[in-house]
């Protein structure tokens, strides 16, 4: 075998060798693809198929049985009040998520790759620390820390002489976006870093030789060279976003009257509330073909040599 | 071709590899497998029968002591017991999934508002199909009514109530001392009270910045329909009489109107339908709140969040059912953990035997004196110390005013019905009218039963 895999590496080099050679030499990369294929298909692929085929029945979990309803599930859906404020809700969740946790990683990774900063280390730690916590951890904090009466943001609110707020009442859907980004940063700051670092350094002095400002190395040398890795990022957090609902589960679980029940809530509360598989399934479908499109609109919107850049 | 064989070998080799990694055994973190009790030389002589069982941490030692007992008991026919111990958030999905999978277990605890839908499912035994003489002589005759009632479903007794918890009205004994004023006993004097206690000078007095507050909506989730509903029992209302949802009735919107009449008379506040579920009792315990709609399972969370003595709960702690409106009588709701057993069970009459010792007389008492929980059974609450159990003693005689949530497969979706008509009306957003209409009419689709 292992001679085998020599000659047939020769024939891909090169080499001139049988028909049967070449063609077994053409198949091996597919053949060493082929495990790791077989476990995305199961646990990556076939979840979503099933997802799909589910979203066709009306399947209840402690009912053995399905009944083939066809689309019915998704006219029902788009009909629905509940779920069309759960699209809107989850828009500018997300929406506000993403920009956010960019920005405020993207400024924290700048000032970590400045020149003349003191104590990096210190704060590198800082930052990345919240990104050491779980959801449901970060959600129990943020949920003591927005508390009417002990929280502590109340607390220095009114140190500066502000009325207490019910934050999670008042200012919902700010107070969870807020909380998201605490936690969500840190992947954006980790990613956009290591790309700053990889910025070679002549660049930044052949434009200082030239005048240019801080500001101006930033926008003409630091954002182009960071494009692929900042797509990269920001299809990661949307999706991310778009798909987890922990932190929202713990602080408002929706509401105060849905003013927070994103796309997720409505899915989880289908499923394993209500025990709707097939209700269930039909969301995490819609969830799948937006998380799809979204992706496509980024790619477009970076352009599509930006992937090729990063190939 | 030999080359191939090997290949196509190696190829389903390292597929299986990755595929056992993401086998494995259940988690042994929460699973207890004792063959508890007995003398060694008994247990031996024959081989134990294993009994699996899923429960929750505070229930769990109970199981173990009525099986140590069973065991001492019958030498020659001892348990093993296999018991899975989670929390109440994993416990639904658990059960559920084990259940549609077929591999549900012998027994295990169940929220009493699940029994009809497991039911409905065919997933639970009869009681009666097991043990019909422990059914009509212990069951019917020593468990409150309400019980008996409530965990039938078409008839048929399904489930066992392990302990049971109600709502109240949680008040602060010495303050309403201090100003004069009676315990609640109508809707009135509750709003009386309430307003009473939200006056800028009395609030100066006491430190507190509502008058009563109460879990309103749907972060508080069940715990929103288990303590609300008996404002409607007592309006005399219902959600659904003889096969019809009778919730759109002059009785229910009373009864709504008095939940937001306390938010529009400044008694209380509309943020109530951001609480979690043990919000308003917190704020009781925290002097924030003269009154809260709460739990009688909240009494330890008071006693250990005031620092107060038992001499001091006695002084400064009162309680009373939810007060009469239009029916003219209190009420309360009679919530709970069940066990029941399964249809797939391998050891459904053993099951029974040891679930018989489990909410027996002797070891119920035992538990809910320890977790300061009310007894279910007739017997073990009149057998209390009324010094020492003062709490339980005096609640428990609320449970023969008691009613319990619908009994129907879909409470779930009906829950989430009453949840959402409690909390567009409280904040203000749908008036009364139209909330109670408009959740009917939800409630009717959700379970297919006419107006």
């Amino acid at each position: 075998m292992g001679q085998s895999l020599i000659t047939a590496i020769r024939d891909n080099t090169g080499s001139t060798r049988s028909r049967f050679s070449k063609k077994w030499a053409k198949s091996i990369p597919f053949l060493l693809m082929l495990p790791a294929l077989a476990v995305m298909g199961l646990f990556a692929l076939f979840p979503v198929i099933n997802a799909f085929r589910l979203s066709l029945y009306d399947k209840q979990l402690l009912n053995p049985g399905e009944t083939f309803v066809g689309l019915d599930h998704y006219s029902q859906l788009f009909s629905n009040g509940e779920f069309i404020n759960a699209l809107k809700v989850s828009v500018i969740y997300v929406a506000g998520s993403v920009a956010l946790q960019f920005l405020v990683g993207l400024a924290l990774a700048a000032l970590l790759s400045a020149q003349g900063v003191k104590g990096k280390r210190f704060f590198r730690t800082a930052f990345i620390l919240p990104y050491t916590l779980s959801e449901l951890v970060v959600s129990l904090i943020w949920l003591q820390m927005l508390d009417t009466e002990f929280g502590i943001i109340n607390y220095f609110a009114t140190l500066l002489g502000a009325d207490p707020q019910n934050w999670l009442f008042d200012f919902a859907l700010p107070a969870v976006i807020v909380a998201n980004v605490w936690w969500g940063s840190t992947f954006s700051l980790l990613m956009l870093e290591s790309a700053m670092q990889g910025i070679p350094k002549e660049l930044y002095e052949a434009a200082e030789v030239d005048g240019c400002t801080s500001w101006g190395k930033f926008v003409h040398i630091t954002l182009p060279s960071i494009r692929y890795v900042s797509l990269l990022n920001m299809i990661m957090i949307t999706l991310y976003t778009i798909n987890s609902f922990g932190i929202i589960f713990v602080l408002t679980a929706g509401g105060p009257l849905g003013s927070t029940d994103v796309i997720g809530m409505f899915m989880w509360r289908s499923a394993f509330q209500f025990m709707d598989l097939g209700l269930g399934a039909t969301i995490s479908t819609i969830i799948f073909v937006v998380n799809i499109l979204i992706t496509f609109v980024y790619i477009r919107l970076f352009g599509l040599n930006t992937l090729k850049e990063g190939a | 071709m030999q080359k191939m064989k090997v290949l196509a070998l190696v190829f389903v080799m390292a597929v299986m590899t990755i595929l056992a990694g993401c086998g494995g055994k259940s988690s042994g973190s929460g699973t207890s497998q004792n063959n508890q009790g007995g003398d060694s030389t008994a247990a031996t002589s024959a081989e134990p029968t294993e009994l699996t069982v899923i429960n929750q941490d505070r229930w769990a030692p109970y199981v173990e002591k009525a099986v140590k007992i069973w065991n001492d008991e019958h030498p020659d026919k001892q348990v093993k017991l296999n018991q899975l111990v989670l929390g109440y958030p994993q416990l639904r999905q658990k059960i559920t999934t084990a259940a549609a999978a077929g591999q549900a277990p012998d027994f295990s605890l169940i929220d009493s508002v699940w029994v009809a839908e497991f039911a409905d499912a065919g997933y639970l035994k009869p009681l009666d199909s097991i043990d019909p003489e422990w059914v009509e002589n212990d069951f019917k005759k020593d468990f409150y009514p309400v019980f008996v009632n409530g965990d039938s479903y078409e008839g048929k007794p399904y489930a066992i109530r392990s302990q049971t918890d109600m709502a109240l009205i949680w008040f602060r004994k010495d303050w309403f001392s201090q100003e004069g004023i009676q315990p609640p006993k109508t809707f009135e004097e509750l709003m009386s009270a309430s307003k009473h206690f939200s006056q800028k000078d009395v609030q100066a007095k006491y430190g507190n910045s509502q008058g009563i507050a109460f879990p309103g909506g749907l972060k508080a989730g069940e715990t929103t329909t288990s303590l609300l509903m008996p404002f409607f029992w007592s309006s005399g209302a219902d959600v659904f009489k003889d096969g019809k949802v009778v919730l759109n009735s002059p009785e229910s919107k009373a009864a709504v109107q008095f939940l937001a009449d306390l938010v529009n008379e400044k008694a209380s506040t509309k943020e109530v339908i951001a609480y979690e579920w043990d919000r308003a009792t917190k704020l009781l315990a925290t002097g924030k709140v003269a009154l809260s709609v709460g739990g009688s399972y909240e009494y330890a969370m008071i006693k250990n969040t005031t620092g107060w003595s038992d001499a001091e709960m006695k002084e400064k702690l009162g309680f009373v059912p939810i007060p009469a409106g239009g029916s003219g009588k209190v009420a309360t709701s009679a919530g709970g953990m069940d066990y029941v057993i399964y249809e797939k069970a391998k050891q459904p009459e053993l099951a029974m035997e040891i679930l018989k010792i489990v909410t027996g007389p002797e070891l119920m008492k035992e538990f809910v004196v320890d977790t300061a929980q009310n007894s279910p059974r007739i017997s073990v609450t009149e057998g209390l110390d009324k010094e020492k159990d003062w709490f339980l003693a005096e609640t428990g005689n609320f449970l023969y005013d008691a009613n319990v949530r619908p009994v129907i497969p879909e409470y779930a979706k009906v829950s989430e019905q009453i949840q959402k008509m409690i909390e567009s009306t409280v904040s203000g957003k749908t008036p009364v009218d139209q909330a109670v209409t408009e959740a009917a009419k939800a409630i009717s689709d959700v379970t297919g039963l006419p107006q």
